[in-house]
């Protein structure tokens, strides 16, 4: 799904150049959930936005969707395979209804006027937001506005989510519902990349990144992470209570 | 007691939010108040803090604690930092309190301190430049400068990456010691449970638990059905003590760890068992706050849907062009008659679409005090005045000319309040492209224009709510009881630096989202709303017509 080879990308700030990734290279299966964590301003919004197409790298390979996005064209198709759900429930909403917020990413599709409006009913009907289709978007709570950029990922037939921090702006109950709505897509065949911040999610994903400045320091298990390293304590991590845990129950074994 | 509520209820226009609150906050306490989205935390803070006044009941405040002495810090830093630099931020605070200025550097520096940002490090930095957990600390920096007998801090550690959330959770605990009281609400129970002195669990604005955390924990019960999730310590803990693992039922992760250390016998690998466990409890779905927001916008949504659909039916186009022509005859009146009639009009009209008082109010509250001013400001006079004030005078041709200039203003509002409450985004986009298309021909993208149009238009009441949430903070930072000072010039440009910078924020990550979504204006589009000229429509086009002819007539005549 993702392929990258000593990925580079910089930001220009007045005359200097700022590196943003400084040689990342990761592989991404088709059906994978990968979470991906890392310190603030390490890169991984970055990263994610050059998966599909929002920032152009400025070296390095990467092939997304089996697309080579060295392309412009291929960078703008991308964006119909490989989608994002943003951190702030309050600044991804384009349209005033949660029907008129999905109609905008189809309406550049070419698609038939009835074809859009099924399209729309079937993935709010996924979310579960099919009662409040003609709600105004103001109404709707954190959880639920992520629900509905969610239907809008599904409505673009998205191949891969990416879920920049999509929960860190929710409270426990929100939280837990777009986790379980994530694992539910993914069960069902799409590809999860899941930024996070919180140990117990890192816990729970079978592959795990680590970023740090740029660059990828961990491409693994969270058994190996958790048990078999130092990088969390280096990293300052507190790990969450079932590690703690169980390495206390390991040492004993 | 440092605080003690009796009785204590609050209402959002006529909506119950707190209902009968009993609370004691003893002196050097640190108490969690958590509760579930919605259960009412957020206004008890605010109520504790001074800052709103409870509908009914009594709050009062033991030793020489008053609403002065307290420090509030809110949620979100964006919505509460104001100042050029670190230290004028904090300066703002201190001469608000009526801190002489000799003594502010001093008060500046020990606070920047105790919060962890090196005063020389710091203090000429831009606030708004700050990462999220330095702002965070800046902000307690600001409320604890003042000296404050009470804090309170709704949500700090949330957003926070958990370096900076595990810094943070150790700043208020060293806080506590030096013998502030602090107050905190958080859905955080894992971190704050394990530090705290007591716990007021608040379920559907009341309170449902109040008093020390062990009985939470040794009857995690209580939590779930206030609808929260007892932390992973106590989970791991009940089942590990249901096991016979451990003996006692700890009080943090640390005791669990420290019994199971001390436990005599080598455990078979049983890691697998916590993880099951834990993903048990975590299946136990527990009563969401979207459940209840559901039912409460459900009530809200079926009592205005039938006046306001018979509004949002209307074809865009008729209330384009109903808006456009009121406007510019609002614009061409010059005396009092047809504008009163006007206003007669207008306020019929939102009655009929369904618009409540409480939220009309909300949207025309920031204009008021503007245009009071405004008012005022073309009354004054330095030569021949009718009246006079001190060294201010008033003639009466600036008082009735000031005065009407404000109510065309406040007209063209209210058209616009009307067409944007009744007009839902796509409709208003289409009937825009529409009337611009012809701008087409001559080369000008159209599409861009429209969906910016329709997205301003949109964000109104966002910017709204921003601005308040602005506001409330300035108010906790300076506690004036004088309503209008809110509005001098220098408190104006305080709110407008960070509402510029929330705005332009909100629209990169907004243009980030749109261009996400593979929005081309270049690529032809298939609108999903379709615009449909309907009978009702040709009805209501000529009602405008007559109305607008009938007040243009009325506008020349007198």
């Amino acid at each position: 799904m993702i392929q990258t080879h000593q990925l580079t990308l910089s930001f220009r700030d007045g005359q200097r150049r700022l590196p943003v990734l400084q040689g990342v290279t990761i592989h991404i299966e088709q059906g994978e959930w990968v979470a991906l964590t890392g310190p603030n301003g390490c890169g991984k919004s970055a990263l994610i936005r050059t998966f599909n197409g929002l920032n152009v790298p400025s070296g390095g390979s990467l092939i997304a969707a089996g697309l080579d996005l060295r392309s412009p064209s291929h960078r703008s198709a991308v964006k119909q395979k490989i989608q994002l759900v943003f951190q702030n429930p309050e600044s991804q909403t384009v349209g005033s209804t949660p029907f008129e917020d999905i109609a905008f990413g189809l309406e550049n599709r070419g698609l038939s006027r009835t074809e859009m409006g099924e399209r729309i009913k079937r993935v709010l009907q996924k979310v579960g937001l099919a009662h409040k289709a003609e709600h105004e978007v103001s109404t709707l709570s954190g959880g639920e506005r992520q629900r509905l950029a969610v239907a809008s990922c599904l409505a673009l037939e998205a191949e891969m989510i990416l879920f920049d921090e999509a929960t860190s702006m929710l409270d426990p109950a929100g939280r837990r519902d777009i986790l379980a709505l994530a694992k539910e897509l993914w069960q069902q065949g799409t590809t999860v990349l899941w930024v996070t911040q919180r140990m117990e999610e890192l816990a729970e994903s079978p592959r795990i990144l680590v970023m740090e400045s740029g660059k990828i320091i961990y491409d693994g298990d969270p058994r190996t992470l958790f048990y078999s390293s130092t990088l969390p304590e280096t990293l300052g991590w507190q790990p969450p209570p079932v590690v703690r845990i169980g390495r206390l129950l390991q040492t004993q074994d | 007691m440092i605080v003690q509520m009796e009785g204590v209820s609050f209402q959002y226009d006529k909506t119950p939010a707190l209902c009968d609150i009993q609370l004691e906050i003893p002196q050097g306490s640190l108490t969690v108040l958590c509760g579930i989205t919605g259960s009412g935390k957020s206004t008890l803070l605010r109520l504790i803090s001074g800052l709103v006044k409870p509908s009914t009941g009594s709050i009062s405040y033991g030793g020489d604690v008053n609403p002065k002495r307290i420090s509030m810090v809110f949620q979100q830093p964006e919505t509460q930092l104001f100042a050029s630099s670190v230290y004028k931020d904090i300066e703002y605070g201190l001469e608000q309190h009526g801190v002489p200025k000799a003594s502010r550097s001093e008060l500046i520096q020990s606070a920047l301190a105790k919060v962890g940002l090196p005063f020389e490090e710091y203090s000429e930095r831009s606030p708004f430049l700050l990462s999220g957990g330095e702002k965070r600390r800046l902000c307690i920096a600001g409320a604890i400068a003042v000296q404050p007998r009470l804090l309170i801090l709704d949500e700090p550690t949330a957003g926070l990456d958990p370096p900076a959330a595990q810094a943070l959770l150790e700043l208020v605990q060293k806080l506590q010691q030096s013998g502030l009281t602090i107050v905190t609400g958080t859905h955080d129970l894992d971190a704050f449970f394990p530090i705290a002195d007591q716990a007021v669990v608040m379920s559907q604005g009341s309170v449902y638990y109040s008093g020390p955390i062990h009985p939470l924990t040794t009857d995690p019960a209580k939590l779930s059905a206030a609808g929260l999730e007892p932390p992973a310590y106590v989970r791991i803990g009940a089942t590990l003590k249901e096991k016979g693992l451990i003996k006692k039922t700890p009080a943090s992760l640390e005791d669990v760890l420290t019994e199971l250390q001390a436990h005599p016998l080598a455990i078979p690998v049983i890691s697998r068992n916590i993880m099951e466990v834990v993903e048990d409890a975590d299946a136990d779905v527990l009563p969401t706050e979207d459940n209840r927001f559901q039912a409460y916008s459900e009530v809200i949504h079926s009592k205005t849907t039938t006046l306001k659909s018979r509004w949002q039916e209307r074809d865009p186009r008729v209330k384009w062009l109903g808006m456009v022509l009121g406007s510019f005859i609002i614009l061409g009146m010059h005396s009092l008659l047809p504008l009163l009639l006007t206003t007669g009009i207008i306020a019929g009209l939102l009655g009929s679409a369904g618009l409540s008082w409480a939220r009309t109010v909300w949207f025309f509250k920031p204009f008021l005090l503007m245009f009071l001013f405004l008012w005022i400001l073309s009354a004054i006079t330095w030569s021949s005045p009718d009246y006079s004030l001190g060294p201010i005078g008033f003639t009466n041709e600036g008082i009735i000319l000031g005065g009407l200039s404000v109510l065309r203003f406040l007209l063209l509002v209210a058209i616009g309040f009307l067409f944007t409450e009744t007009t839902t985004g796509a409709p208003l986009r289409e009937g825009l492209e529409w009337a611009i298309a012809p701008l087409k021909k001559l080369g000008i993208r159209t599409r861009n224009v429209s969906l910016a149009v329709s997205i301003t238009l949109q964000f109104v009441p966002w910017i709204l709510g921003k601005l308040s949430q602005l506001q409330l903070a300035l108010r906790s930072r300076g506690r004036q009881q004088n309503k209008l000072k809110q509005w001098t010039p220098r408190q104006i440009y305080m709110l407008l630096v960070p509402l510029l910078i929330l705005v332009i924020s909100m629209g990169d990550e907004l243009a980030t989202a749109i261009e996400s979504r593979g929005y081309d204006s270049k690529k032809d589009r298939t609108p999903t709303y379709a615009l449909i000229w309907r009978r009702s429509d040709t009805l209501s086009l000529i009602c405008i017509l007559l109305v607008t002819g009938l007040l243009w007539w009325c506008s020349l005549a007198t």
